[in-house]
């Protein structure tokens, strides 16, 4: 996991967001960003025990952030499924005969 | 369609180094992994080479399939994995660092996002024969061993259980490589999923 942006914070700034880290640990069911991301796999696979999944999901109401990169998340195992998919069924075999051969006689070669 | 004992016995004459079991398996399975090729390298030739390449690379191995798979699903890994090495031998991409491609967070744990914007749907991404290039591009730049993990959850639907017999790793290990490389695939997609003019 990769911590910390680049961008210098302010001491002001820093102690605010500690602040809400922590107020977010100490209320029940409240999760960061970074737990968040630990429970993507198991949610998008349903399964989260119900409690985590009520708990993940009042956070992605909570935070905009997360919802978009859910949401980002799921889009791009959608462009792999789509890309990369197992064809559903064999198209004529037109292929040239010549490579059928080549394919043949370089197995005869190995 | 074979039964599964006719299945079995062609498994074993392929074993053995049977012939015509060997051009019955191309001449059933060429057409589909030549289009495949194409759809991943573009040019002909290459897909021809790749194809060529694949079948070889499966014929070496038929020895180590366990025939826990279908052969076409099998035959579908080779030949992916073959045509995105040429993908990004061939535009002279490099293999990226997984922990580079991480999402970022703050002292709090809080996601530092990028600034949003329209997030384009896999719909409209894909109407675009260079965005499938551009998706191709970035999986073929994933370390293997997070991409082969990518290959049997996300495409071929296998279990984590299932999985994890594989490639012989635990679980645990198998959960934390899908997450990280989905996570890295997705930063490596953000500007065309933000709707930008790509990678």
């Amino acid at each position: 996991m990769k911590q910390m942006s680049s961008q210098p914070m302010s001491s002001f700034k820093h102690k605010l967001l500690k602040f809400q880290g922590a107020m977010m640990h100490a209320m029940p069911g409240m999760i960061t960003c970074a737990q968040f991301d630990g429970f993507i796999c198991d949610y998008l696979d349903q399964r989260l025990p119900k409690n985590q999944a009520r708990t993940f999901e009042r956070h992605m109401q909570l935070c905009k952030d997360c919802r978009q990169y859910l949401e980002a998340y799921s889009s791009t195992i959608e462009l792999e499924r789509a890309v990369l998919a197992i064809p559903d069924a064999a198209p004529p075999a037109d292929a040239p005969e010549e490579l059928i051969t080549a394919i043949l006689a370089a197995r005869q070669a190995k | 369609m074979q039964t599964d004992s006719a299945h079995d016995e062609f498994l074993t004459q392929l074993r053995n180094g049977s012939e015509a079991a060997a051009e019955q398996l191309v001449r059933e399975h060429i057409g589909w992994m030549r289009g495949l090729a194409l759809r991943i390298l573009g040019e002909g030739d290459l897909a021809d080479d790749c194809v060529q390449d694949a079948f070889i690379n499966a014929f070496r191995h038929i020895s180590k399939f366990k025939g826990d798979s279908a052969l076409k699903t099998w035959l579908h890994r080779i030949v992916v994995n073959t045509a995105l090495m040429r993908l990004r031998k061939k535009k002279r991409l490099n293999e990226q660092s997984i922990d580079e491609l991480q999402p970022e967070y703050d002292a709090a744990e809080h996601r530092v996002a990028p600034a949003s914007q329209h997030l384009a749907t896999p719909t409209e991404i894909l109407e675009s024969a260079d965005r499938r290039t551009q998706v191709l591009e970035a999986i073929s730049q994933l370390p293997e061993s997070y991409r082969i993990v990518l290959l049997l959850r996300d495409i071929e639907e296998l279990s984590t259980t299932e999985v994890a017999g594989r490639l012989q790793l635990s679980e645990a290990n198998v959960k934390v490589r899908l997450h990280r490389g989905r996570s890295a695939l997705k930063t490596l997609l953000e500007p065309m999923l933000q709707g930008g003019a790509g990678l």
